[in-house]
């Protein structure tokens, strides 16, 4: 029998359903935490700092202003702050500069687009951002994530308010292994797909009857045409790695079953019917009508309740914390379970608790964690041997995405006025896709490869106008025109590392201006040049 | 690397009793890829080459390496001696057949998968891909594990300048990165971006590299990071590189050795490939399109294998003669192999039960030929394998523990599929 193909047998109504005695990821009720009525970022800093002290950890200096600026920038809104932003961050004295920056930042539009773009490849890896107009219009009006989850599972294409989510099952239904996995690590934290083969080793929790389980949710759906439908019947049987040929229960990865939705399985008759009637929407291309009780929806449900949400909870607090600080409280990040328990399991819970009390609020999410002092930690770690990456005891490099590399290099080669600052970040995204896909995506073991550096050094791509562009208001004319060396010096290293040049620098910069007479502009060009391939532009540090 | 908590062992995935085609690793998120290391094979494998020559379409086994003359299935051409008795190919085939002592012909694959892309995939890579893990194929593999982290050439170059099936190439490093993918060649035979821009004078160029390896080693003071390293590595191998473009200029051969590979493109690139390798490249596929005969199978045949013929001849005597046969695998391989029934256009279809490949060189016995098909061509009679096992095969050829896990966030991937046992009749 082929399973993958996820076979419908008749059902044999379930008489009673077992409770479930699993054990849950990791025992949050028996953690002491700190009062739900905290800030965040208050609680970030008191509990990593604990553990600093515990382990008798020094951690590294804050970071200064203008590196604070600028990874906040990208990690905000996708792209490095302009002249006048870091201008003005500099300038001012007063004690809540950060969070004006970060209001700011987040109420800015590209705060949405960017973090559209980052939930989109979370959810898809596709660089075509195939969600990205339901992403952007979901963040916009400010949905929280289990809004996000249920209409994504829920895919009603009919609602315009949910347009544009039936992509993200349909990239998958065709492997309903595949859909089954990716919804569990991208919602719940967890990749099952040891347990499709055989129980789980290590982790108790997971048995195949978890991933069959929870594949039985997913298992009534198919494809018609262009459209997505969905039985109102339909079971998973699997072969056990022991034991006879089994049927799987409509099952949560805590072990939680409902009964199986809908009527029944149907007869020869019925099915018989039901096939003719899907022969009829493909021809004529109308959308199947929705089953009389969704599975999916089931799944949306049990997941989300009071007892079983523990997964849900914590899967993107994890994914946006890695994001943030380059490593996840949880590592891997598709291993949330309870043998591999987190290195801050107070504040993970914490979070946890916070996401799910404040309606599943991603921006408030965000804003805590970058508005930690732990978050404003400098990269570097001078003396001894670097802490351990779980400490958080400095900042990680973050190689920048492919999006993110095209608009830094797009901004870098701009003068931005103060007043124009949204325009241009715009008009830097929107010319920016060509180049970003000369760069390849970034993952958990990124490694820069040698076609990269061969691009930048002799593509004509990378040296041509598109990344120094001339003209009134950009970098290379308005630096070729600076009445010094010094001058051009400060000018390319604002411009491109969102900094001053400290002294070395600017007298490097001098230098090899002087040294290349012939043709000031080229120079220029050059200096440029090396500091967009400097390792300080190409990570988020 | 069973201490990462949660891990499985990949033989539970072999003695599963279902198909194992699991989403793993989440789409690529956790794609941290750590192997096990620094065992015996690190010392095996030093200064190992492979140069594949790919036979895009899909080579005729009947017209090459398992000629089946007399048969309704054998087709118009005779078959001649080799210089292993008993062993015959092709007459296509006269300058192989009087060289087979360092060759071993494997005429016993059952690959099943007949389609161009997907069967071009399966040969690639030695398994299927996964709905969510995107193996490398086997160029990816060999940079990691052949390649030298601050070589001034390339990990791994892919030839393919034929337009026909360029869609179904095969390659892609998968789950290693954009760091070990191939160094592809579609349009000309230089390399992309390999070449100073006429913009900049070479004392500029080196002068705003030297500005921006300042930078980096500002940079780099009190940071550590693997990735921060792979920047610094990639620039600093730009140079090397650049200087590696000389490599894939024949001025630099001589008229005598140009002429022995012909004037032909294949020859050509073969020529380069033995100059890549030969300068330190540990992977370079060369591509030769197309030989998907669905109609007059034959004429095409008579004019292509003879030329594979003279090329694989020509190359396997010149890395012979320059004493590099030892360190280098040649490989003969394509998606599949073609049907022993003749059709209406007298053209034979795709065909991946029973089919042909060769290895030459590094690690096999030469002169030799494993496993056998029917009279007739249709079903492989003895020593069937498929992708997984000829791919356990080359990894051990080349002194690479086939088992050799990666590891997937925690799940440990081995090089081929897990309890892969390669062929040790064809291994020395």
């Amino acid at each position: 029998m082929n399973l993958r193909s996820g076979t419908f047998r008749l059902s044999v109504i379930m008489a009673a359903l077992m409770a479930a005695a699993g054990s849950l990821a990791f025992a949050a009720e028996d953690l002491v935490l700190p009062s739900p009525s905290l800030p965040p970022e208050k609680v970030i800093d008191q509990l990593v700092e604990a553990g600093w002290k515990e382990q008798g950890t020094m951690p590294a200096a804050p970071a200064d202003d203008f590196n604070w600026l600028r990874r906040v920038s990208l990690d905000l809104t996708g792209r490095i702050p302009t002249g006048p932003e870091v201008a003005a961050f500099a300038a001012d004295k007063s004690p809540g500069k950060k969070s004006k920056v970060i209001e700011s930042l987040m109420a800015s539009s590209a705060f949405v687009r960017h973090q559209a773009r980052e939930l989109d490849w979370y959810l898809t890896r596709d660089k075509n951002s195939p969600l990205s107009a339901y992403l952007n219009r979901a963040l916009a009006e400010k949905r929280g994530w289990d809004r996000i989850f249920k209409e994504l599972m829920l895919a009603n294409e009919a609602d315009a308010s949910t347009k544009g989510t039936t992509v993200y099952l349909k990239q998958k239904v065709r492997d309903l292994d595949r859909l089954t996995n990716d919804v569990s690590v991208a919602f719940f934290g967890v990749n099952i797909s040891c347990a499709q083969c055989h129980d789980h080793p290590l982790v108790s929790d997971w048995k195949q009857d978890h991933f069959y389980g929870l594949k039985s949710f997913f298992s009534r759906t198919f494809e018609v045409g262009e459209f997505l439908a969905e039985r109102d019947y339909g079971v998973v049987r699997f072969l056990p790695n022991k034991g006879k040929e089994k049927q799987a229960e409509f099952m949560f990865l805590t072990g939680a079953k409902v009964a199986p939705p809908g009527a029944g399985e149907p007869t020869k008759d019925q099915q018989k019917a039901d096939a003719k009637k899907v022969e009829e929407w493909k021809k004529s291309k109308t959308q199947p009508p929705a089953p009389s009780a969704s599975a999916r929806a089931k799944l949306v449900e049990l997941a989300l309740s009071a007892k079983e949400k523990e997964f849900f909870d914590k899967a993107l607090v994890n994914q946006v914390w890695y994001r943030m600080f380059g490593h996840g409280l949880v590592m891997p990040l598709d291993q949330m379970h309870s043998e591999n328990p987190p290195s801050h399991p107070e504040l993970l819970a914490w979070l946890a608790r916070d996401f799910s009390s404040h309606g599943y609020d991603i921006p408030r999410l965000i804003k805590g964690m970058v508005s930690s002092r732990v978050y404003g930690l400098s990269s570097r770690h001078e003396g001894g041997s670097s802490p351990p990456a779980n400490q958080f005891a400095v900042a990680r490099l973050k190689p920048l995405t492919p999006m993110q590399m095209a608009v830094a290099l797009k901004l870098a080669g701009m003068v931005v006025g103060a007043s124009e600052v949204e325009k241009k970040v715009e008009e830097a995204e929107r010319s920016a896709r060509g180049l970003a896909d000369q760069f390849p995506p970034v993952s958990e073991d990124f490694q820069v490869g040698v076609a990269e550096a061969l691009f930048m050094a002799n593509g004509s791509r990378f040296n041509g106008n598109e990344v120094f562009p001339e003209g009134a208001d950009k970098l290379l004319t308005a630096m070729s025109k600076a009445p010094s060396d010094d001058a051009r010096a400060d000018m390319a290293v604002r411009g491109v590392l969102a900094r001053p040049a400290v002294a070395d620098e600017a007298s490097f910069i001098a230098n090899y201006i002087k040294r290349h007479p012939g043709d000031p502009k080229e120079a220029c060009r050059q200096v440029i040049w090396s500091l967009m391939a400097s390792p300080e532009f190409r990570f988020n540090y | 690397m069973s201490s990462i908590p949660g891990s499985c062992t990949p033989s539970e995935h072999a003695a599963s009793r279902r198909q194992f085609l699991g989403a793993a690793a989440a789409s690529g998120i956790t794609a941290m890829v750590s192997g096990s290391s620094a065992l015996a094979g690190e010392v095996a494998k030093r200064g190992k080459r492979v140069i594949l020559l790919w036979l895009a379409g899909g080579a005729s086994q009947f017209e090459t390496f398992d000629p089946k003359p007399g048969a309704v299935t054998g087709g118009p051409f005779r078959s001649i001696q080799t210089s292993t008795s008993g062993v015959r190919v092709s007459e296509l085939m006269p300058r192989m057949a009087a060289r087979l002592k360092d060759t071993c012909l494997i005429r016993s694959l059952n690959t099943k998968n007949a389609d161009h892309g997907g069967g071009a995939e399966l040969m690639m890579r030695g398994r299927r891909d996964e709905a969510s893990v995107r193996y490398p194929d086997m160029g990816s593999v060999l940079a990691r594990e052949l390649g030298d982290s601050e070589s001034k050439v390339p990990d791994y170059v892919s030839f393919y300048l034929q337009s026909e099936g360029q869609g179904f190439s095969g390659t892609g490093a998968g789950f290693l990165g954009a760091r070990f993918g191939p160094m592809q060649l579609h349009k000309g035979t230089t390399p992309e971006n390999l070449s100073r821009l006429d913009t900049i004078s070479a004392s500029d160029f080196a002068d705003r590299m030297a500005l921006r390896e300042s930078w980096s080693r500002a940079f780099e003071k009190g940071r550590v990071s693997a990735a921060l390293g792979s920047h610094q590595q990639a620039f600093a191998r730009v140079g090397g590189l650049m200087e590696s473009q000389k490599l894939f200029d024949l001025s630099n051969e001589s008229a005598k050795t140009r002429e022995a590979y012909g004037p032909t493109q294949f020859g050509e690139q073969a020529l380069i490939a033995r100059r890549l390798v030969e300068a330190g490249v540990p992977f370079v596929r060369v591509g030769r399109a197309w030989w998907d005969s669905h109609g007059q199978n034959f004429e095409t045949h008579q004019e292509m294998v003879p030329e594979l013929d003279h090329v694989m001849a020509t190359l396997l005597d010149d890395l012979g003669q320059r004493g590099m046969l030892k360190d280098t695998l040649v490989i003969t391989l394509s998606e599949f192999g073609r049907t022993p029934n003749i059709n209406a256009s007298l053209g034979r279809d795709h065909f991946a039960s029973a089919w042909s490949c060769s290895l030459s060189g590094c690690g096999v016995v030469g002169g030799s030929v494993y496993g056998k098909t029917d009279d007739r061509g249709d079903k492989v009679a003895e020593g069937e394998i498929g992708a997984a096992r000829l791919f356990a095969t080359i990894y051990k050829a080349l002194g690479i523990n086939p088992q050799k896990n990666y590891h997937l966030g925690s799940r440990p991937v081995p090089l081929t599929d897990p309890g892969t046992e390669p062929v040790k009749e064809v291994l020395a």
